[in-house]
This record gives C-alpha cells, sequence and structure tokens, in this order.
C-alpha cells in the first residue's frame, strides 16, 4: 500500500524531498555540524531511493506521467482544456530514467565524499543547501516534460552551481570562475527563454508533448531550434563554447566539479530531448545531425590537445570532461544524422545512439572518480600543481589504485567501461564515416597518453621529502570513490546486461517520438 | 650463471681506460680491425658492463678512476674475467710510483690475465684474450 | 547465460569475459618466461644499479621529472598548433561571450540561411 503510494507520486517526491531538506539545511545546521551531515545524508539517500525506485518502475512499465496539481497523477487534458495539457507535467521515459539513475548515484556518492572532504572548511550549510538546490534541479531538468519548466530547473542548477563553485573564495580565483559560469549561463538561458517563447507564440503550448505533435519545421521554428541547441551546448561545454569549462571545473571544491559534470550532462539530454523528442524527423536531419557530429570532434580534439600541456591537475580533468563529451555528441550526432532512414538506423544508427547514451553514464562514472581522486590528493597536499607531486603511490595506494581504474577507463582500456561505449561508437561511426571513427580513436590514444603523465607525475617516483607525512585519504572519501569505481568494472564486464536493460530502451525512448506523444495526450 | 657450451663460441668484452695514454686503446682497436679478425672466435666489444664476461682494463689506475673501476667491475655479473693490457696496469710503466696513481690494476681489481707491452702489438692482445677465454672454462670447468 | 553473453553492434562482437580469459592466459604465458630468467645475480649490490660510465647512481628525487615537463617533444612538434590556440584561451569573458554568440550565429546561417 506504502509502496505502491510511493511509486505513483514519485516523481513529485523525486523534486519534493531534496527541496524540503535543502530548505532545512540552514536551520539544523544550527543545532550541530553532525547533526547536519546526518540529515543531508539522510536526504540525498531519500532522493537516491525514490530516484532509483521511479527509474525501476520506468523501465519496468513504461513511460510515466505525472501531472502537477490535477486531480490523479496521469489526468493530463483536463475536460475544458479543448485537448492541450495546462498543467506541467513530469513525463519519465527510460531516457529520463537513465539520467535519473546517474544523478542518484553519484549524488550519493559525493555526499559521503563530501561530509570527509569539507570537514575543515566553514559556511557548510550554504554548501549543503545549494548541494541538494543542485541535485533538486537536475533531477527536474531531466524529468519534467514541459519547456518552461525545464528552463526553471536550468536557471535553478545554473544558481546553485555558481553558488558552489565560488565555495572556496580562494582569493577571488573561484569567484572569478564562477562569475565566468554565471554570466555565460545567464545569457544562454536568455537564448533559451527567447525559443520557448517562440514556441508559445507559435504553437499555444509549453508542454513538449503538445508541441511536438503541432510542430511544423517553419523558419521561426529553425531560429528557436539553433538558439536552444547552441546554448545547452554551451551548458554542456562542447568546442568552441567550452572556455568556461576548466576554469569552473578547476576552482571548484573536487566533489562539486563531480555534480557539475553530471549538471553538464543534464544539459546534453536536454540538447537531445529538443532534437529528438521535440523535432524528430521534421528537421533537417542531415544539416543539424552533421552540425552535432561537427561540434563533437571539435570538442574531442581540441579537449584532448589542449589537456596534454596542462599543469593544474583538475584543469586537465576539465579539458577531458569536454573531449568526452564530444564522444558523446558524435555518437548520438551520427543517429540524428540518419535518422528517417530505417535500415540506416538498424544497421548502425541504434548502436551509434547507444553508444553516446552509454557514455554518458560511462563518463558520470569515470570522470566523478577522476575527480574524487583529484580532491583526496589535494585534501592531503595542498596542492593542484603537477609540478609539485610526486611519489604519492607509496602512502597512498587506495587512491593509486582508483585513480588507475578511472584512468583505463578514460582512454578507452578494456576491460572497463569506457572501452564498451567508445567500441560502440567506433564500430558504428565507422560504418557512417571512417575519417570520424579514426579521429575518435586517435583522441582515445592521446586521452591515454595525458592520464599516463597524470598518474606518472602524481603517483610513480620515489618518495618526495616534502610529502613526507602524507597518509591516505580518510575513509568516507575512500568509500564514495569506491562505489564508482565498482560501478565502473561492474558495468565493464557485463556491458550487454547493462546496454540491453538500461541503453537499448533509453535509445529506443529518444528516437520514438510518438510513443512520448502518446503517453502524455493519451492516443493523440 | 653457469657457463655453457656456447662460451667457446662467444666471449663479449667491455674496456675500460683507467687513465691510459691512449696507445693501448689503439692496438686494441687494431686488433679488432678484419686484418686480425676476433670476432670469427665470438669476441666482441660491447658498451655495457652488464653484458660483458672480459674486462678489459688499460692505463695506470688514476685517482678518479679507481671508484668508478670498483663500480665497473661490480656491475658485471659472474663469471667475469679480469685482462690488464698494457705494462701501466702490471706496475705502473713509465708513470711508475707516481703521485696521481692508486697503485697498478692488481691493487683494486683481480686481475687474471696480464699482456706486457707498451703498447703490447695486437697479436699479443688476442693471445691474452683467448687465454682469458681458456682460463674461464678452467674456473668453471666447462669441457672444451 | 545472459549475463555473460557478448555485446553487439550491427559489425562485431564485444565480451569482456573472453578478454579476460586471454589476459589471463597471456599473464601465465609470461610468468612463465619470466621465471626461467637468471636468478643468481647479487640483489642490493651494484648488479642491480644502471651503468652511467662508472658514475653513482643519483638519488631518486633529484632526477624525477616533473608533470609539466613531460611530453615536451609532442608540444615542441605541435608548437605551430599551440601557439594559435593556447591564447585563445585568455580568461577574459568578453571573448568567451563573443565564442558563444558568433558560434549561435554561424548555426543560425547554416540552419535558417543555407537550407
Amino acid at each position: 500500500m506504502i509502496w505502491d503510494v510511493i511509486v505513483a507520486q514519485s516523481p513529485a517526491l523525486l523534486i519534493a524531498i531534496p527541496l524540503l531538506f535543502a530548505f532545512f539545511c540552514p536551520f539544523i545546521g544550527k543545532i550541530s555540524n553532525m547533526v547536519r551531515n546526518i540529515w543531508v545524508a539522510v536526504g540525498m539517500a531519500l532522493t537516491s531511493a525514490v530516484a532509483l525506485i521511479l527509474a525501476w518502475d520506468v523501465y519496468a512499465f513504461g513511460t510515466r506521467i505525472y501531472v502537477f496539481g490535477a486531480q490523479a497523477a496521469n489526468y493530463a487534458l483536463p475536460l475544458d482544456s479543448g485537448g492541450i495539457p495546462v498543467r506541467i507535467i513530469f513525463t519519465v521515459d527510460p531516457m529520463s530514467a537513465l539520467m535519473q539513475i546517474i544523478a542518484a548515484i553519484t549524488g550519493l556518492a559525493i555526499i559521503l565524499y563530501s561530509i570527509s572532504s569539507e570537514q575543515r572548511h566553514s559556511g557548510l550549510s550554504s554548501f549543503y543547501t545549494l548541494y541538494l538546490l543542485m541535485i533538486t534541479g537536475i533531477l527536474g531538468m531531466v524529468s519534467t516534460g514541459d519547456l518552461f519548466n525545464f528552463f526553471v530547473f536550468l536557471e535553478i542548477v545554473s544558481i546553485a552551481s555558481a553558488g558552489l563553485i565560488a565555495y572556496r573564495v580562494d582569493k577571488g580565483l573561484a569567484v572569478e570562475a564562477a562569475l565566468k559560469y554565471f554570466v555565460l549561463s545567464t545569457i544562454g538561458a536568455l537564448a533559451i527563454l527567447f525559443a520557448i517563447g517562440i514556441y508559445y507564440g507559435e504553437y499555444n503550448a509549453l508542454n513538449i508533448a503538445m508541441i511536438a505533435s503541432r510542430m511544423q519545421f517553419t523558419v521561426l521554428d529553425q531560429i528557436a531550434l539553433v538558439l536552444i541547441m547552441a546554448a545547452l551546448a554551451m551548458k554542456c561545454g562542447s568546442v568552441p563554447m567550452h572556455f568556461w569549462t576548466p576554469d569552473a571545473y578547476s576552482m571548484a571544491p573536487s566533489s562539486i566539479t563531480a555534480m557539475l559534470v553530471v549538471a553538464s550532462q543534464a544539459s546534453l539530454y536536454g540538447i537531445f530531448r529538443v532534437l529528438f523528442t521535440l523535432y524528430n524527423v521534421t528537421l533537417n536531419t542531415a544539416t543539424v545531425g552533421w552540425i552535432v557530429i561537427v561540434l563533437g570532434v571539435l570538442s574531442m580534439v581540441i579537449g584532448v590537445t589542449m589537456a596534454i600541456p596542462q599543469k593544474n591537475v583538475k584543469r586537465l580533468m576539465a579539458y577531458h570532461a569536454i573531449s568526452q563529451t564530444g564522444y558523446m555528441l558524435l555518437g548520438v550526432g551520427v543517429g540524428l544524422a540518419v535518422l528517417g532512414n530505417q535500415p540506416l538506423m538498424d544497421s548502425f544508427g541504434y548502436t551509434a545512439m547507444e553508444g553516446g547514451i552509454f557514455h554518458i553514464i560511462n563518463h558520470a562514472m569515470y570522470k566523478g572518480l577522476l575527480f574524487l581522486t583529484a580532491g583526496a590528493v589535494f585534501f592531503r597536499i595542498g596542492t593542484y600543481n603537477l609540478n609539485k607531486m610526486g611519489g604519492l603511490g607509496h602512502s597512498m595506494k587506495w587512491t593509486m589504485v582508483f585513480f588507475i581504474i578511472g584512468a583505463l577507463a578514460i582512454a578507452g582500456i578494456p576491460p572497463f567501461n569506457g572501452f564498451a561505449s567508445k567500441w560502440m561508437i567506433y564500430e558504428s561511426v565507422y560504418v557512417f564515416n571512417p575519417i570520424l571513427a579514426i579521429i575518435a580513436m586517435v583522441v582515445s590514444i592521446l586521452t591515454l597518453a595525458s592520464f599516463v603523465k597524470v598518474f606518472h607525475s602524481i603517483f610513480m617516483g620515489p618518495k618526495l621529502p616534502e610529502y613526507e607525512g602524507v597518509k591516505e585519504a580518510p575513509l568516507p572519501m575512500l568509500i564514495g570513490m569506491g562505489i564508482l569505481a565498482v560501478i565502473v568494472i561492474l558495468f565493464g564486464i557485463f556491458p550487454e546486461t547493462v546496454v540491453s536493460t538500461l541503453i537499448v530502451p533509453a535509445a529506443h525512448a529518444l528516437t520514438n517520438q510518438g510513443a512520448y506523444i502518446a503517453a502524455v495526450l493519451g492516443g493523440v | 650463471m653457469k657457463p655453457t657450451r656456447s662460451f667457446n663460441e662467444s666471449l663479449w668484452a667491455f674496456h675500460f681506460n683507467s687513465g691510459s695514454c691512449n696507445g693501448c686503446e689503439i692496438e686494441i682497436v687494431a686488433a679488432i680491425t678484419p686484418r686480425y679478425d676476433p670476432e670469427r672466435f665470438g669476441i666482441k666489444l660491447v658498451g655495457s658492463p652488464k653484458h660483458a664476461d672480459l674486462l678489459i682494463i688499460t692505463g695506470p689506475v688514476v685517482k678518479k678512476m679507481k671508484d668508478r673501476l670498483l663500480r665497473v667491475y661490480a656491475q658485471i655479473p659472474d663469471p667475469k674475467v679480469v685482462m690488464c693490457v698494457g705494462t701501466c696496469g702490471i706496475s705502473g710503466g713509465v708513470f711508475y710510483d707516481s703521485y696521481n696513481l692508486d697503485g697498478p690494476v692488481d691493487d683494486v681489481v683481480p686481475v687474471d690475465i696480464y699482456v706486457p707491452g707498451c703498447p703490447p702489438r695486437p697479436e699479443a692482445i688476442l693471445h691474452g684474450v683467448v687465454k682469458a677465454l681458456a682460463k674461464l672454462e678452467r674456473i668453471e670447468g666447462v669441457k672444451p | 547465460m545472459g549475463i555473460f553473453s557478448s555485446l553487439l553492434s550491427g559489425s562485431g562482437a564485444w565480451n569482456p569475459l573472453v578478454w579476460l580469459l586471454a589476459f589471463v592466459v597471456a599473464v601465465i604465458i609470461v610468468y612463465l618466461i619470466w621465471s626461467r630468467g637468471e636468478k643468481s645475480y647479487k640483489k642490493g649490490t651494484e648488479q642491480t644499479t644502471p651503468f652511467i660510465s662508472g658514475n653513482k647512481e643519483p638519488s631518486k628525487d633529484a632526477v624525477h621529472v616533473r608533470g609539466g615537463n613531460l611530453y615536451w617533444g609532442y608540444t615542441e612538434a605541435l608548437k605551430g598548433y599551440y601557439e594559435r590556440i593556447v591564447p585563445l584561451h585568455s580568461g577574459d569573458m568578453n571573448d568567451y561571450v563573443l565564442w558563444y554568440l558568433g558560434t549561435t550565429a554561424l548555426i543560425l546561417v547554416i540552419v535558417v540561411v543555407l537550407s
């Protein structure tokens, strides 16, 4: 009974629980630090539980909708509305469920990690409040079926992230990075708002399914598409609008950087939602597909080549995040370019999309792991500069093992999960255009080169005299990293299970516009 | 390692100059030329003591080279033979009892073969190498 | 069993368990070859130090190559590329906004005007 209630109300609980826990966090923080840490950990655990329950339900029983403020959760079309869903509707299809799983797991690992890594700082009530708000925003962004609601949650994520990036003031450097992130996000959000206004003016609706069912690809729609796509591409860090990414990722505390990766991927989800569900075959798939592919290839190449000469370990990892986002854009772009053509889709289009989507969850796991190891090293020795580090493998053995797992995964070395998704992308993109696949493989090799450099600089070499008393990272941080590392290994050893259970339904849900519209509008 | 029959067909030599006037070096180089051709016996010069069986030392051991000679000798794996070429290594030669020397070679490392001459002829050097090979076999008891 | 089946793409198959098996076999072969190596050297003496023309091996922290100096050859070789790309990451926010607006304009032209 209570289980049914929870499952039925889970989309609402998904937003309500972290919001409630965020609201009360400053008050609880006044009692003591320990109580606040427990409060936050419980809040995040409940949110993750609800997200996983909802995801299981969606994968088992199909797309779920939840109408806010209606008589029943699936009462989308009121009798006097003229066939237009007027309330805010959360449409959770398997792609949304996948993103919720990513946010849930990463959020939980990061809370465990933050409780230990931030213990020396003050102002932690604000930190955890903003963090829970960011979780709310990300979960809302990926679950919503309403465009303006998407914009609202996007703004929540941007504001909360900007506050978190500036958290360690760091003599003003972190605040400057947060300012750059914030100004760019605001300008992008303005463009998105303008595009939403165009849709509203044209189609009298804000619901994604409604607009999708009425979509003709007029000039105004084209302008709106470009505005949304460019803004969200900037938010997810694709070249040539990626300049904020190294600054923001390197200045934020490491646990927040791992969550910023998930936030960027939620923006990537936004691009896919707009391209595949809102427009689908009405748009010019060859042109727009190739634009996405070119963005992807540029991101891959420029991301990795800029990463190799870096001396700050977090800036290096941020450039790699840009590069891996390029892989996702490449895979899904190839799927978009052959979208209308069913034989080609069956032959390699679905595989390309599955590779790109699988790469999203893989990337969140191993990139989060890498940023958390960088944070663990910083926690012990206080510097991010590669020129000053050395010989930490003697004392920080577990951190070294987790770093090796993350580095081999990101370089696409079997048997880790990075190889499985990259292999799918290589195989399918090669059929589409061999040069793109070759560029992707070369980028993969350069990624390995870059992480060998980082591994040697941090962990190899003799024990340096200035790091004499360095101990291993504290246990909560190791547990947080361990959760992500275990998933990296498991997804690598059983890729077929993961792909067929999680990824294939997501890819098919993304391309199947008709099913999405039918779920909301009930067969219209 | 235990020497095997392949030692009959190969003996790798490392040359070490402990302060010589270069005359013995020129004769050693002459001994390697095709006219005398030690490579038909499998004898060749190698660049690292870790590949060598035979250590050829020329020159008296000047003070600065003693430490390095000891280190190179220690880096040669067993079994090894040491050959001293030229009278400088045997007794100091023209530098007998000089202020700059740390003794003739056998004060620093144990020597098996001495090749006298200033400089010795290439035939004498080759004769010394062949005797070194025979001594190696006798030390370890390998049937020729 | 379902959980151990291969990942299929349109043109190939990947099974990490087969890979792990091959890896284990390769490790065993490598171990067998390694165990036939020379065991009779003296550990801890000069026989394990590198040959640097007879000089003493310097202490390890004096020769540790720091992170920023690795891959010098690569960055030197691609200097033409890096000299153009690195200054673009100027840190100046005005440039960042201009890049964003410029890219939006370019994509607008490609999608709206040219199609």
